[in-house]
């Protein structure tokens, strides 16, 4: 298990590396970052004092370069529009997106899969197939006009939460977050909810598709003609081998959630690392952009990681690579 | 000896979009007291689904319509299914064909068996884990406590199938439905486990039906045989009768297609045509089609008739007894 | 028991009474985009430049129409012809209640330009400018020529203090350098969430009335607005224009407009006998007739001013037929915007020898003028009406500045036929005409934005003049005549001033201002 875990980890640094390189030469592609910068009024001395400031007119080659030497002490540059370290403005942002995205996963859990598992026990139901259809809408409407709905409703018309922001902070444990107060939870309510939409269509669609091949299977009947309830058969039997697929798709989709909730962050005024990100591919703040998605990379890994260690408690038949019969 | 199972004018049919099959059309007979019978008979002839419908795991489009099924005298054909969950893995215990798919693969192995007795009786799980591991012991498994703790993967399939006999006996059940308990081993391994179900019945007192396909298996295991062809039982009595002088055309078939050492070097005999589309069954007899002893009568339908000590569902008996040798 | 708690009800009724009467007054403003320091040195960028405002006074104030007034200097007068000299405002303290003088003047000078890691400083304002303290309520400002808009370049300047200039721009972002004079005092900043400032109750000017200001940055639009109608916040600023008719019919909410220093215009390639996206009809090359004035003025002829004001910007708009609208100072009172006249225009190409029109593109940004791509469509559909077919091509503003610069291989401006905008920072003329209209002169820092790279030499004397005459009205009649001629020559094509909209609860006014800035002291209760 250590060498496994040593292996994927020096992987991830790979990764890493080389999401760095497409990144810092992609931006270079895009355009010029020195004229989303300098001042309209400023002439042409102020723009070549601004590039030379920067480190622009240096080869990009060059420029890469003292990006890696800074990188291996933990500097990852300095964000062109801020001012400030990239790397202190992202870890600055994160705690909000991780807020956000762990509410969204819980909800996704608590509401897809026992939806899930009842449409897949009762499929004929009338509230089964609106169960269902409801998902197909949780994946085709846009976030964007979701968002703007359930404001327009929640917090326009029926004031009963805010309409933007993050409320206020609350302590538990040493943690900050906004989840501790009430306030945090009103405003966090909408937007959550916003993000979680589609996944909770996810989740109820592969817990049904799960259950329903299970129901088949042959342990199903045995498990039947050993006379144990249907609560046990389902809850134990069936849930523990529809789980492994539920894991692992939800496990993919919160690294997506902690990366690219930048819609929901955008319409909900939500201080997140999404909409940092969104802000600085616009404006071509080239540091936050590569060190923005090199942290996202090495979150990514670690997510398939634990996945993959999950996977093999879960199914006794996965052996993880590296190990022994 | 009284009986432990009395079966009679069961039908189970099946109503699907293409028309409706009659998978068991008029079944009868009875097991007692510490009897082993073997119901005999190719695939779709019916004897799964026999086994099924007496322990009410019968699912849709498939439905008991005819007939009762007296378990110690109480008719459990239409019973309630907490009844019916109340009886099943405790007292009617079933063995299923291909362990590997149906012990459930994400669960150890004592896991499966303390809940066989957990789900019938309030005791503690140390006394469930103990009398598990004595019932592996009954059933030859070396270093039972070891084998509690794997999963069902890491067992080889003789010992998979050994766990879901001792599963079956758990409960000291007054019956064990076995379902082609092993024809998915090798025949060595058959040998034993026969060898072991013939041991735990003497020595528990239990009945069993034991359903296969294969005349060799049953010939020196049951007592009593009941041989089924597309739905119907067409011979029925002592083991010995029926081997040595089989009646019907289809069980004289059977016996032929055994390959003995007194054959060799002789043509196997087979029985002509191909199994019964259970969708467009002939007029009157089954069997007409493929029969060597066919005759103008065997376009009504044969009832079972008292022959010679034995039932038989045919108009030629005595015939059919010649043309084979 | 009973008598106790009674009175301790009573005791509390009368505290909160007695809190409510010190005019608790909290304003929440929802922003359209997010000031990116509160380092006042740090971008030379209007959110950043309008959060400033509140908390650092400028020794030159510029009210809504950006019109001088004494801020922390009481006047400026030009000694001689290369001295202007400040007197200082006695008397004011800095938020941590040091007291102002010509030392903190100076100090703000020199740090002004020369932020670290700054995109873009106050270097502009203060180049070829020296700063010489001449007792502690006087200062000089030294220049190599006569500088007659020192007055509109020192007002751009917030000034801090001394321990200000000590401390880095993270100082400023953590709220402990952020002390200024100003009618608002740094609270907290959160990025991304929130500013708040608390009312200065020692300002030397009018006290603000609002005791605590909250800044909430919500750059989309529609979420803005929905914040405003759930009562989040009290007024927001940028209302997107599809919005304002239904606004408007809202009783509970009150928009404030006003025009804006800003003009979108289009830009021509004057320069080169081969533009790479004029073609001829058909495909094959063409001699670039964008270099001809009879074609640049039958285009500026065949655009329907009043079309894109009413039904691109929907009303919100103002049609423009010079570099500012009226009432800024250097604005021509000769010059009407150009009529309509797609027959005088079809005339005119003929008569230059375009009777079967020529191929062109329109290049424009999508994301940063209201409407801009929409604009760019619309222009493109009139000007294929006249015979000149266009094709549209619009991208996100990242992409379009830098090619619109210096995209062509040889570093020169990509495009033959742009649509831009310029914002009057300083507020008067000299400053379109300088970046926009003047030759392209890099060693002396004219044409900095002259895209299409006109030139007219008797259009730059006027303009070099007119920088170097400290005589105001001398001054407001060459600029008005350098913009008469460049509009005659179709140096480019205004098409109109965009207008600014800010929402508000029902009681609350905004004072709209031209330079788009977004004050809590422009707030006003009805």
């Amino acid at each position: 298990m250590t060498v496994f875990i040593i292996r994927r980890l020096l992987q991830a640094l790979l990764v890493v590396f080389m999401m760095s390189v497409i990144v810092f030469f992609g931006v270079n592609i895009v355009g010029d970052p020195v004229y989303m910068l300098v001042s309209p009024d400023a002439d042409q001395a102020d723009i070549e004092a601004a590039i030379s400031r920067l480190g622009l007119d240096r080869p990009i080659l060059e420029q890469y370069w003292l990006f890696l030497k800074g990188a291996a002490q933990g500097d990852l540059g300095d964000s062109f529009i801020f001012g400030e370290p990239a790397l202190k403005l992202i870890l600055h942002h994160m705690p909000a997106t991780m807020e956000l995205a762990f509410s969204a996963l819980i909800l996704a859990i608590v509401i897809g899969i026992p939806l899930g598992l009842y449409a897949g026990l009762y499929p004929d139901s009338r509230l089964s197939k609106g169960i269902m259809a409801a998902s197909i809408f949780g994946f085709s409407l846009p976030t964007f006009w979701v968002g703007l709905m359930l404001i327009m409703l929640f917090a326009v018309e029926l004031r009963w939460v805010p309409a933007t922001g993050r409320g206020d902070l609350g302590s538990f444990l040493g943690f900050q977050s906004s989840l501790f107060t009430l306030d945090g939870l009103s405003h966090i309510f909408l937007p959550a909810l916003n993000l979680a939409l589609l996944k909770i269509s996810l989740a109820i669609r592969l817990t049904r598709a799960g259950v329903r091949e299970a129901m088949g299977l042959d342990y199903v009947k045995y498990a039947r003609a050993k006379g144990l309830s249907t609560r046990r058969i389902i809850l134990v039997h069936v849930m523990k081998n529809i789980m492994i697929p539920v894991v692992t798709v939800m496990g993919l989709e919160f690294g997506s959630l902690i990366g690219f909730s930048v819609v929901t962050e955008t319409i909900f005024a939500w201080p997140g690392m999404g909409k940092l990100l969104i802000d600085a591919i616009l404006q071509l703040d080239r540091p936050v952009v590569v060190a923005y998605l090199m942290i996202i990379v090495l979150f990514f890994v670690l997510i398939n990681l634990i996945v993959d260690i999950l996977y093999s408690i879960l199914d006794p038949r996965v052996r993880l690579q590296d190990q022994g019969a | 000896m009284s009986a432990v199972l009395e079966v009679s004018g069961l039908k189970t049919h099946f109503f699907t979009h293409a028309g409706v099959v009659k998978a068991v059309d008029g079944v009868d007979f009875t097991v007692s007291k510490g009897e082993i019978m073997g119901l005999v008979g190719e695939s779709g002839s019916g004897k799964s689904i026999t086994g099924f419908s007496i322990l009410g795991l019968i699912d849709p489009p498939g439905r008991i319509i005819e007939g009762s099924i007296k378990f110690n005298g109480e008719d459990i054909a239409n019973a309630k299914e907490e009844r019916l969950q109340s009886l099943r893995g405790n007292r009617i215990s079933m063995i299923f064909q291909d362990p590997m798919m149906t012990l459930n693969p994400v669960l150890r192995v004592d896991t499966q068996m303390i809940e066989a007795i957990l789900a019938h009786e309030p005791v503690s799980k140390q006394v469930a884990w103990e009398r598990s591991r004595d019932a592996l012991g009954l059933v030859g498994i070396p270093s039972p406590e070891e084998r509690l703790r794997a999963y069902p993967h890491q067992l080889s399939g003789g010992m998979r199938q050994r766990v879901a006999i001792a599963t079956a006996f758990l409960n000291k059940p007054d019956l064990i439905i076995a379902d082609e308990p092993t024809t998915a081993l090798d025949v060595t391994i058959q040998a034993q486990i026969i060898h072991e179900a013939q041991k735990l019945t003497k020595l528990t007192g239990t009945a069993m039906i034991w359903i296969t396909h294969d005349l060799a298996v049953v010939a020196g295991l049951a007592e009593r045989i009941s041989v089924m062809y597309a739905g119907r039982i067409v011979e029925q009595g002592g083991i010995d009768d029926v081997i040595d002088r089989p009646l019907h055309p289809y069980t004289v078939g059977l016996l032929g297609s055994v390959p003995t050492a007194n054959r060799r070097g002789k043509r196997l005999f087979q029985i002509e045509g191909m199994t019964p589309n259970m969708l467009a069954l002939p007029e009157g007899c089954a069997f007409g089609p493929r029969c060597h002893a066919r005759t103008d009568a065997c376009r009504m339908q044969p009832s079972i008739e008292d022959v010679d000590g034995r039932n038989l569902r045919c108009f030629n008996p005595q015939q059919a007894a010649e043309t084979v040798k | 028991m009973r008598k106790l708690t009674t009175a301790t009800a009573v005791a509390f009724g009368i505290l909160a009474i007695g809190a409510g009467a010190v005019s608790a007054e909290k304003l929440t403003i929802g922003l359209a985009s997010e000031p990116t320091s509160l380092d006042p040195h740090f971008h030379n960028l209007g959110p950043n430049n309008a959060m400033s405002v509140h908390i650092f006074d400028r020794l030159i104030a510029q009210d809504e129409k950006q019109r001088l007034s004494p801020g922390l200097a009481v006047s400026w007068e030009p000694v001689d012809d290369l001295t202007w000299e400040f007197k200082l405002r006695e008397g004011v303290k800095f938020h941590d209640g040091s007291d102002f003088n010509a030392d903190d003047v100076v100090c703000t000078m020199a740090r002004a330009p020369d932020v670290p890691n700054s995109p873009s400083g106050y270097g502009t304002y203060l180049k070829g400018k020296e700063v010489v303290k001449i007792d502690d309520y006087t200062v000089h400002f030294k220049t190599e020529a006569p500088y007659p808009l020192m007055g509109n370049d020192i007002s751009t300047i917030p000034v801090i203090s001394e321990l200000g200039c000590d401390s880095t721009t993270e100082d400023f972002n953590a709220g402990t350098a952020a002390i200024g004079t100003g009618p608002f005092k740094f609270q907290s900043y959160t990025p991304g969430e929130s500013i708040v400032l608390t009312r200065n109750d020692d300002y030397w000017g009018d006290k603000p009335v609002w005791s605590e200001v909250e800044f909430r940055p919500i750059t989309s639009g529609p979420s803005r607005v929905a914040s405003l109608l759930a009562g989040d916040v009290d007024m927001i600023s940028g209302v997107p224009t599809t919005d304002i008719t239904t606004l408007k019919g809202n009783d509970d909410i009150q928009l404030s407009q006003g025009v804006s220093n800003r003009v979108i215009y289009l830009h021509m390639d004057q320069f080169r006998e081969n533009s790479p996206f004029v073609k001829a009809i058909g495909g094959g090359d063409i001699k670039n007739p964008l270099m001809d004035v009879r074609v640049r003025k039958a285009i500026s002829m065949a655009i329907s001013r009043d079309a894109i004001v009413e039904r691109v910007m929907e009303g919100v708009a103002i049609p423009a037929g010079q570099l500012l609208p009226e009432g800024f100072f250097g604005v021509s009172d000769k010059l009407d915007v150009v009529a309509y006249d797609p027959e005088g225009a079809k005339a005119l190409l003929a008569e230059a020898g375009y009777a079967d029109g020529f191929e062109m593109t329109i290049h424009g940004p999508n994301d940063r003028y209201i409407n801009d791509a929409k604009i760019a469509e619309a222009i493109a559909q009139m000007l294929t009406r006249v015979g000149i077919k266009t094709a549209v091509e619009t991208m996100p503003r990242s992409v379009y500045f830098g090619r619109a610069s210096k995209g062509s291989p040889d570093g020169l401006p990509e495009f033959s036929f742009i649509l831009v905008g310029w914002g009057a920072g300083s507020g008067e003329a000299s400053s379109p005409l300088k970046s926009l209209i003047h030759t392209y002169d890099k060693d002396a820092g004219f044409g900095s934005s002259n895209r299409g790279r006109h030139s007219d030499p008797e259009t730059d004397a006027l303009i070099e003049e007119a920088l170097r005459t400290v005589d105001d009205a001398k001054r407001q009649a060459l600029l008005a005549q350098a913009t008469e001629r460049a509009i005659e020559n179709v140096a480019i094509i205004p098409t109109h001033f965009q207008v600014n909209t800010w929402a508000a609860k029902k009681g609350l006014s905004y004072v709209a201002r031209t330079d788009e800035y977004t004050l809590a002291t422009g707030v006003v209760k009805e």
